[in-house]
């Protein structure tokens, strides 16, 4: 068991994060191509202050149009990225894995606040399971990439709560390991890939609507 | 779906039926590591007895493992500093040239717990929670 775990904190991590970090790039690069090659006018239009202007006005809740039209799911969105952006950086196993590997130090939360902010994500991701099925027009557009996103994001979060609890002994946290690492090279392959595109499509959206059609995006 | 559900609720059904004792089980030793100056602790302190410890793990003879000395930021293997509390040395809070203590006391166990593919190297599995 303590093999296997020292392989997936270290070198399996390591992978994990270089695979995402070459695969990342060269998404983005091809994108970048595609968008020179099938719609070259929208790269000319591009614009930092539209660019801008969209990507700061959808940031703040229930200021665009589209947040405004999904009350509970615009909650239920912030809260979920708020909070496993949060969890991520800020609980302490993962502060004291930094510490180990490169000596950074800073504030983490107690167990019992992770904890809380755990249970918060996955009842989150409950409601977008919930919605993907009960409602027609989302569950018309949802494909297995949908369930295959939704599955991977789950998983670390769950694995992390029952290995909180103690739930499972020393595989849990193995299993923490692995999903996390699922999720992360994941990203550029599935649904996740808004990590990496979101900004872009903010811009993208924001600058024609800026230059084009000269009015507001949100 | 569920082709893809049912494998996985069955993994966590079966991982459910592992008591979570069971890990870190045999021969664990009753003490803890009294180190208040780490205080306040987000988990319990590790479980740690010196002498059990190290009969276990071949350390009798081998103080300077654990005990070792240092300047500079340098590891000093010949120099046995046993009966010299680490935080004499190894700091709370950073400082240039000093491995800030909880690190060092990190460090030290899993690094050798890996290398000797022996001992918890996960969290819980040392600071086990307090009853």
């Amino acid at each position: 068991m303590n093999s296997l775990y020292n392989f997936a904190v270290g070198p399996l991590a390591w992978a994990a994060f270089i695979i995402l970090a070459v695969t990342a790039v060269w998404r983005l690069w091809s994108m970048y191509n595609l968008a020179k090659q099938k719609d070259a006018s929208s790269v000319a239009y591009m614009s930092w202050q539209f660019s801008l202007r969209s990507i700061v006005n959808w940031l703040i809740p229930y200021n665009s149009l589209g947040w405004k039209t999904n009350p509970v799911l615009t909650a239920v969105t912030f809260i979920f990225h708020i909070c496993f952006v949060v969890l991520v950086i800020f609980v302490t196993p993962h502060q004291i894995l930094l510490e180990n590997a490169f000596g950074i130090t800073y504030p983490t939360l107690s167990s019992e606040a992770a904890d809380v902010l755990t249970l918060i994500t996955i009842a989150c991701c409950c409601y977008f399971v919930y919605r993907r099925v009960t409602n027609v027009t989302v569950r018309y557009v949802t494909r297995s990439n949908d369930w295959i996103s939704l599955g991977l994001v789950a998983a670390p979060l769950v694995t992390a709560l029952l290995g909180s609890w103690g739930v499972g002994g020393e595989i849990m946290p193995l299993l923490h390991v692995l999903t996390a690492e699922a999720l992360i090279v994941a990203i550029p392959f599935t649904r996740l890939a808004h990590i990496l595109f979101a900004l872009f499509t903010r811009a993208y959206i924001g600058s024609e609507f800026g230059g084009v059609r000269h009015c507001k995006d949100w | 779906m569920n082709k893809v559900f049912t494998p996985i609720l069955l993994i966590f059904a079966f991982m459910l039926t592992i008591p979570a004792a069971s890990a870190f089980a045999e021969g664990m030793p009753e003490g803890r590591m009294n180190v208040p100056e780490l205080a306040p602790f987000k988990y319990a302190p590790a479980v740690f007895d010196h002498d059990p410890h190290n009969e276990k793990a071949g350390l009798e003879e081998n103080c300077i493992a654990c005990h070792h000395g240092g300047e500079n930021g340098k590891m000093d293997m010949e120099d046995d500093t046993s009966g010299t509390p680490c935080v004499e040395c190894h700091s709370v809070e950073k400082q240039r040239g000093v491995t800030p203590l909880r690190r060092a006391f990190h460090l030290q166990c899993i690094t050798c717990h890996e290398n000797q593919n022996k001992g918890p190297v996960q969290c819980k599995s040392c600071h086990v929670p307090e009853k």
